[in-house]
């Protein structure tokens, strides 16, 4: 196929624009963590661009030494984990038992997720419901109450039916459980709408920051998110003073330190996560 | 024989029956329906504090009933109105910018033929999206700030430095670019995969008419995804109440409250920071209730446009 000279054109800008759009996603970041490795008087001149100028980890010595970092990291991990597991768990029986045409009142029930999915309590009403269970400064406060999401369940249940039938009719005629079908069926053929879920929900406990800012008053509970949210944002209102030239470090250091290793562990699975989520989010699309 | 039998038996039998095949889809609802009534409907119950002048000493019990009083406080207090504005206009304003953005951006994605490009440029788009609001903060602060690049082009320029974190104008500059940062290289996921399941075959009649590529780009694939645009845009419709808290939670500071301020926020200065529970919860329900309003309309909406339903 020949193209013209306008078509040329045409992708060739396509192109640079495409590379522009990465590259404004990418820049950005690399910024940010060249400046928490790089001297204060560097940072303080702007000098720094794309790559460390005076190479100094002083500014992550300071976020590990004198923050709950790695307290609050292996929060983060514990929550993300059991979170995730559990809540798959829990979603993958639900959407089950719902997507099963043997089921009896499945329309109530679907009735009562969607109503559960679009009408909230509130911020306040839940956080007396929490203490009075109390859950508050404690870990399950950050699991427990976003376990179910009827969203995600929709999204599995509609993956679950476009299952053929005969799948499980096979073997529910040898004799299997619906547990056994389930485990055995149903789950090997549902890969790419489960990964999609798992991403979803994972990333969804690990940036979550607004619960434990309610929630959790004791320092060694803190998951990483909201460490980040008091270092930046509680950090910023006395800024500037101490910021003398040159002298001791920055609040930008400690800002973006404190960025770019909350940032870290995600990038760092990133590249094994990128496989799964393109063929699961296009699954999971289908049903919106 | 045996058809006979089962219409001999009673209702209690047939039951018995029933669930001795069925009861594990029973036992695989009950820890999700147990989550459900748990975090889900038991703090409705807690509802009844927007009716009441609630003191935490006495509990929730013994505050004492005031009707609507809330209700008519939050109509009479200028404030919420203005939050209420802030909300639906900031709202709106980004559903506008990030929605149809994701769709040229897919347009634009599928005319790069080289697939490495094409791989690492989708990688790097996606990245952003896994961020919680404060990265993009503090992304868009180093950016933005006083001495950010922005303002050191700017001030070079003009001489003088834009506050973009404390102007009203420009916060809401800032919020719009931002979701567009965070979102927009990860909502075309759904477009690209649209796209591929455009018949190839439209495309080469297309070429044998003598179509361009961008002929075909304006012709054929933008028509094909126009019904994902309105599913797209239906479902974000159904969070044009709700949406952005922790967004303008990271991003907002006191000198941008009265333009910055959405319901979410305002709830929880109001709830949290001076303990006015009765009044924010109030103010809540009506969230509630509003965004109820907004979800329902927008499958609505949904289910005439494109004949799916949003959940």
């Amino acid at each position: 196929m020949k193209l013209s000279r306008g078509e040329k054109v045409y992708v060739v800008a396509l192109n640079i624009l495409a590379v522009i759009c990465g590259l404004v996603c990418l820049l950005p970041v690399l910024n940010l963590i060249s400046k928490s490795l790089s001297s204060p008087k560097a940072v303080y001149n702007n000098w720094v661009i794309f790559w460390p100028v005076e190479f100094n980890t002083a500014g992550w010595s300071y976020i590990w030494v004198y923050t709950s970092y790695l307290r609050s990291l292996l929060n983060s991990v514990i929550i993300t984990l059991s979170g995730t597991v559990i809540s798959l768990v829990i979603t993958i029986l639900t959407s089950y038992a719902l997507a099963h045409p043997k089921l009896k009142g499945r329309k109530l029930l679907t009735y009562l997720y969607v109503f559960a999915m679009v009408f909230s309590a509130g911020t306040l009403p839940m956080y007396f419901q929490l203490k009075s269970y109390n859950l508050l400064n404690t870990l399950w406060v950050l699991i427990l109450p976003s376990l179910v999401s009827p969203y995600y369940t929709f999204v599995l249940k509609g993956g679950f039916e476009s299952v053929p039938d005969s799948l499980e009719e096979a073997a529910r005629i040898d004799g299997a459980s619906y547990t056994r079908t389930l485990v055995s069926v149903i789950l090997p053929v549902s890969k790419a709408s489960i990964a999609t879920i798992v991403i979803f929900t994972a990333v969804a406990y690990w940036n979550r920051y607004f619960d434990a800012l309610l929630y959790i008053t004791k320092q060694q509970l803190k998951p990483l998110s909201l460490l980040l949210y008091e270092v930046i944002k509680l950090a910023n209102i006395e800024q500037t003073a101490d910021e003398i030239y040159g002298q001791g470090l920055s609040q930008e250091i400690k800002s973006t330190s404190m960025v770019v290793m909350t940032i870290l562990p995600m990038l760092a699975i990133y590249p094994f996560m990128q496989r799964y989520f393109v063929k699961g989010v296009m699954v999971g699309s289908v049903k919106g | 024989m045996s058809v006979v039998n089962r219409h001999r038996r009673s209702p209690w039998q047939r039951f018995v029956t029933y669930m001795s095949a069925h009861w594990e889809l029973y036992l695989f609802l009950i820890p999700g329906l147990a989550v459900i009534l748990m975090f889900k409907l038991m703090p409705m119950s807690k509802i009844v504090i927007a009716f009441k002048k609630f003191k935490p000493l006495k509990g929730i019990a013994k505050s004492p009933y005031v009707g609507f009083d809330n209700f008519k406080a939050i109509f009479a207090d200028p404030e919420v109105w203005r939050v209420i504005r802030n909300t639906l206009e900031i709202n709106l304003l980004q559903i506008a910018v990030c929605v149809p953005l994701p769709m040229l951006m897919a347009v634009m994605m599928n005319e790069v033929n080289c697939m490495p490009l094409k791989k690492s440029v989708q990688t790097m788009v996606y990245i952003p999206h896994f961020f919680t609001w404060v990265v993009v903060y503090s992304v868009f602060l180093n950016l933005f700030g006083t001495s950010g690049f922005v303002n050191t082009v700017i001030k070079a320029l003009t001489g003088n430095s834009v506050l973009f974190f404390t102007n009203g104008g420009w916060f809401r500059v800032i919020r719009v670019l931002s979701a567009v940062w965070k979102g927009t290289g990860w909502s075309t996921i759904v477009y690209m995969s649209a796209i591929s399941s455009i018949d190839a075959e439209i495309y080469e009649a297309s070429i044998i008419d003598g179509a361009s590529k961008i002929q075909q780009a304006r012709r054929i694939t933008i028509p094909c995804l126009i019904p994902t645009l309105v599913l797209m845009l239906t479902v974000r419709m159904g969070s044009v109440v709700s949406g952005g808290f922790d967004q303008v939670l990271a991003f907002y500071n006191p000198s941008v409250y009265e333009t910055a301020d959405i319901l979410g926020t305002f709830i929880y200065r109001r709830g949290i920071g001076q303990a006015d529970f009765s009044f924010a919860t109030a103010v809540g329900l009506f969230e509630s209730v509003v965004g109820l309003v907004f979800v329902l309309s927008s499958n609505f909406a949904s289910r005439k446009l494109t004949g799916k339903d949003v959940w």
